[in-house]
C-alpha cells in the first residue's frame, strides 16, 4: 500500500493539524514496511547489506514523505514514522531514516512557511525535497561542535544532503 | 545550515565504531559559509532524537521477542528456563520498562503530528526514557539467553550496539537532559491543579463535580496509608464522609440503580473518583470495602444485598478483609483456618493476619477451607461475618511506619451459619478473586499519586541546603537525577493512560493490572528511597520538618505498597505467564 494515497492528506493549519491516518492504516503501513525490510517473527535480523536497495521499495510505499512533501502537500505524520522507525530498528538497516525524516519535515515547513529565504535558497531545499520524495536524496543531520566539526553522523557518506546544527559557536 | 551537494563535506570514519549495521561517521566542512542558513528550528533534532528513541525500542521488541521465545523452549534442569523465577522477573521487569518507552514515544510523536505544544517536551522525557534503559535491557537479555547469546550469530549484541550508537547520534542522555532540565522540571502540562488524570479530559464535568464536593466536605486524609481513627470523633467524621460520598456517587455509582447506583454512571467515574481523592487528600474509600460490595452485589443472596449494601452506603458498615494466613499471603490458596460443619452451620477456627482496620470494621469477608480433601483453590469458601462474633480476638500489629493500620484476627470456633456463606460452598476463590483483580486494576489511579510525590521531591531539592549554602537542586548532578525519575513517572503515567484506553477500548488484557501495579508500585519506592538519599546528604530547617517528615513516612508506606494487593513478585509472575505467555513456575 501507498500511504499517502490511502490516507486523507489535509494541509496542516499555521498551527499544525493531525493528518488523519487511522491505527488500522498504520498497522497496514507497518506490514508492508516489514515485509520489505524482512523483519522476521522468529529470529533476530543481521545487519542488511541491502538495505540501501531497499529503501527505493519503502519510497514507493510512501516512507519518504511521511513528514515532507506528498502530492504537493505538506504532510506531518511524525507518529507513522515513528511507528516503522522501530521497524527500521528491528531490520538493523543502515538507511538513515531518522535523519532524512526529520530534515524533510524541517524543509516542507521552511518551504511552506517562510518568507526570508531567497529564491536560491528555495530552489535548493525544493531540490532537495524532491530527492527525498524520489528516493534519490538520503540525508544526513550532525551537529557542529566548537571545533566545528560534526562528531558522530549517520550516513553522511551515502547522503546527498547534510544538515548541521552549529551548537557550538 | 543546509548543505545540498557531498562535494561540500568530508567524512572520516569515527574512531572504535561500536555500531556494525551502519556507517557513522566525523563530518568536517572546509567552508561553512557554502551552506544555506535556515534559521534554527529545534524540532528537527527533536524529531530525529525521537525517532532514533524509536529505532531502540523496535530493536529492544524484537531482541525481547527473541529472549522470551528462548526462555519458553530452552530446557534447564527438566524445565524451560522461562519456568525459573529468576528469568520470569527480569523479563517482566524489561517488559514493563519497554512498555514505557513505547508509549512515550507513542505520545510525543502524536504531539509532534498534532502540533501540539507540550510535543518538544513530551520527546524529550521518550529520549531519557530510552536512553536511560535501553543499553541495560539489551545487555541483560544477552545474559538471560546465556552461552548462545553470547555467540556473533546469534544477533543480540547487533541491537545492542545499535541502541549504543542511537544514544550517540540522537537520544543523546546528556544532552536530552539538559534540554528536559531547560524545560523545568516540576512545572509544565502535570501541574496538579489542571490534572487531567488516566481519563484525559474525557471525564472534566464529572471531576469538576467530584472536585468541589471533596473542597466541601471531605475528611482529610491525614498521612498516606492512615486510615484507622484516632478516636471516637474521628471515626464519626469518616463515616459521615463515607456516607457523603455515596449520596453524591463519588463511591457505589457503578452499583445497579435498585441499590443506590446511578444510572448514568461510567465505569471511568470510578477512577476518576479514585484520581481526586488521592489529589484532594481526602480520606478515600478503603479497598476492602470496595471489594466487599463488589462480591456482595454479584454472589450475594438478595437478603444479603438487603441488608449488607444499605450499611455500606450509609457508612454504618467498615469492612475488613479475613485472607491472608501467617503462612497463606500472596499464596491465598494455602490458607489453613478451617470451617468445620456444625448443625445447619459451621464452626470457624485459624488465624488471620494483615487484616487492614480489622480494629474498627463491623463486617469481614472471611475465607476458610470448607472441604479439607480439596487441593489448593478448590473446598475454599467465603462468609461474610459481624466482627463482634463470639470466639473473634482482634490485635492491632504495630508496622514500620509507626501507625498499627492491620491486625491479627484469632478465630476460635467462631459460630457462623448459612445466611453468612457468600457466593456457593466451596466457590469462594472465584468470589474473592474477581475483586481481587479490580483491586489491582484500580491501583492505577494511583499513579496521579507518583506526581504528587515528584513535586514534593522537587520541593526537597529546592529546600534542603547543603554546607556551602547552596541546595540541591542547583546541582547538575541532582537535577539529572531528577529528570532521570522524571522521565520514569511519565512513562507509568503513561502505562496507566494505555490501560485506562483498553478499558474503553472493551480490549482490556489480564496483565494489565499486574504492570500498573508493578510500574507504579516499584517507582514509588524509588521515588522515596531518592527523596531519603537526598535528605541524608542535606540540612534542613524547621520550615521542611512537614515535608522530610512525609518522605519518611512515604519511605516506610512505600513497602506496603509493593507488598499488598498481590506482591511484586506476585505481578512480575503474572506478568510473565499473562503477557510474556512463560510457563508457570
Amino acid at each position: 500500500m501507498n500511504l499517502a494515497e490511502e490516507i486523507d492528506v489535509s494541509e496542516p493549519t499555521a498551527g499544525g493539524s493531525a493528518n488523519d491516518v487511522s491505527a488500522e492504516d498504520i498497522r497496514e503501513f507497518r506490514n508492508a514496511v516489514r515485509s520489505v525490510l524482512g523483519v522476521g517473527t522468529d529470529q533476530l535480523n543481521e545487519p542488511d547489506p541491502d538495505g540501501l536497495a531497499r529503501w527505493h521499495e519503502l519510497v514507493d510505499l510512501g516512507a519518504s514523505t511521511l513528514c515532507g512533501m506528498a502530492e504537493g502537500q505538506r504532510q506531518d505524520l511524525v507518529n507513522v514514522a515513528a511507528a516503522i522507525a522501530r521497524d527500521f530498528g528491528a531490520a538493523l538497516s543502515p538507511v538513515p531514516f531518522a535523519a532524512t525524516t526529520a530534515v524533510s519535515r524541517m524543509l516542507s515547513r521552511v518551504l511552506v512557511d517562510s518568507t526570508d529565504l531567497g529564491d536560491d535558497a528555495l530552489d535548493s531545499v525544493r531540490s532537495v525535497l524532491a530527492g527525498i520524495a524520489s528516493g534519490d536524496t538520503l540525508v544526513a543531520y550532525g551537529r557542529i561542535d566548537a571545533a566545528g566539526v560534526a562528531r558522530r553522523v549517520h550516513g553522511a557518506d551515502i547522503a546527498s544532503a547534510l544538515l548541521l546544527e552549529d551548537l557550538g559557536r | 545550515m543546509l548543505l545540498d551537494d557531498p562535494a561540500q563535506w568530508t567524512v572520516r570514519p569515527v574512531v572504535a565504531p561500536f555500531d556494525v549495521s551502519r556507517s557513522i561517521g566525523e563530518v568536517s566542512v572546509p567552508d561553512l559559509d557554502a551552506g544555506i542558513a535556515l534559521g534554527s528550528d529545534p524540532s528537527v533534532g527533536a524529531v530525529a532524537g525521537l525517532l532514533l528513541a524509536a529505532d531502540t525500542v523496535g530493536g529492544l521488541e524484537r531482541a525481547l521477542d527473541v529472549t522470551v521465545a528462548y526462555a519458553a523452549q530452552r530446557i534447564a534442569f527438566g524445565k524451560p528456563i522461562g519456568a525459573f523465577q529468576a528469568v520470569q522477573h527480569r523479563l517482566a521487569d524489561h517488559a514493563v520498562s519497554l512498555r514505557a518507552m513505547s508509549l512515550l514515544v507513542d505520545a510525543a510523536a502524536d504531539a509532534f503530528a498534532s502540533g501540539r505544544p507540550e510535543a518538544l517536551r513530551l520527546g524529550l522525557l521518550a529520549e531519557v526514557a530510552v536512553s536511560d534503559h535501553a543499553l541495560h535491557l539489551a545487555h541483560d537479555v544477552v545474559q538471560l539467553t546465556g552461552g548462545i547469546g553470547f555467540t556473533w550469530e546469534y544477533g543480540l549484541h547487533f541491537v545492542e550496539r545499535r541502541a549504543q550508537a542511537n544514544n550517540a547520534l540522537g537520544a543523546n542522555p546528556r544532552r536530552a537532559l539538559t534540554s528536559l532540565i531547560g524545560l523545568g522540571l516540576g512545572d509544565a502540562d502535570s501541574s496538579l491543579d489542571g490534572a487531567e488524570g488516566a481519563t484525559g479530559d474525557s471525564f472534566a464535568a464529572y471531576r469538576r463535580e467530584v472536585r468541589d464536593i471533596i473542597s466541601q466536605s471531605a475528611h482529610p486524609m491525614r498521612e498516606e496509608g492512615v486510615r484507622v481513627p484516632v478516636d471516637d470523633a474521628e471515626e464519626a467524621a469518616i463515616r459521615t464522609w463515607l456516607a457523603e460520598m455515596y449520596d453524591h456517587g463519588v463511591l457505589g455509582g457503578g452499583w445497579p440503580t435498585q441499590w443506590g447506583g446511578s444510572s448514568d454512571h461510567h465505569p471511568m467515574h470510578d477512577l476518576v473518583a479514585m484520581e481526586e481523592l488521592i489529589v484532594g487528600g481526602a480520606y478515600r474509600p478503603l479497598d476492602q470495602v470496595m471489594l466487599a460490595s463488589h462480591a456482595v452485589l454479584t454472589h450475594g443472596t438478595e437478603a444479603q444485598k438487603a441488608e449488607l449494601l444499605p450499611a455500606i452506603r450509609s457508612g454504618r458498615h467498615v469492612w475488613c478483609q479475613l485472607f491472608s494466613e501467617p503462612d497463606a499471603g500472596s499464596d491465598l490458596a494455602s490458607l489453613r483456618t478451617k470451617a468445620v460443619a456444625d448443625g445447619d452451620g459451621w464452626l470457624v477456627s485459624g488465624q488471620k493476619t494483615w487484616s487492614t482496620d480489622a480494629q474498627w470494621a463491623d463486617m469481614g469477608v472471611l475465607l476458610a477451607r470448607t472441604d479439607p480433601e480439596a487441593q489448593r483453590h478448590a473446598g475454599i469458601t467465603a462468609f461474610v461475618i459481624p466482627m463482634d462474633l463470639p470466639g473473634i480476638e482482634i490485635r492491632p500489629i504495630r508496622e514500620i511506619t509507626g501507625h498499627a493500620e492491620f491486625c491479627e484476627v484469632f478465630l476460635n470456633e467462631v459460630r457462623v451459619g448459612p445466611e453468612h456463606v457468600l457466593g456457593d460452598l466451596n466457590d469462594g476463590w472465584r468470589v474473592v478473586t474477581a475483586g481481587l483483580a479490580s483491586e489491582r486494576a484500580f491501583v492505577g489511579a494511583n499513579a496521579i499519586q507518583l506526581q504528587r510525590l515528584f513535586d514534593d521531591l522537587v520541593a526537597l531539592a529546592v529546600g534542603l541546603r547543603y554546607e556551602d549554602g547552596t541546595a540541591p537542586i542547583d546541582q547538575p548532578e541532582v537535577r539529572i537525577d531528577l529528570a532521570r525519575l522524571l522521565a520514569r513517572v511519565e512513562g507509568v503515567k503513561a502505562i496507566v493512560r494505555d490501560a485506562v484506553q483498553r478499558i474503553f477500548d472493551d480490549e482490556e488484557h489480564p496483565s494489565d493490572g499486574p504492570v500498573a501495579k508493578l510500574a507504579y508500585t516499584e517507582l514509588d519506592v524509588a521515588l522515596t528511597e531518592a527523596a531519603l538519599a537526598m535528605i541524608a546528604t542535606a540540612s534542613y530547617g524547621d520550615e521542611l520538618g512537614d515535608l522530610v517528615a512525609r518522605w519518611h513516612h512515604n519511605f516506610m508506606w512505600g513497602r506496603a505498597l509493593t507488598i499488598s494487593g498481590g506482591a511484586s513478585e506476585i505481578m512480575r509472575g503474572l506478568i510473565a505467564r499473562q503477557l510474556l505467555g512463560l510457563p508457570r513456575a
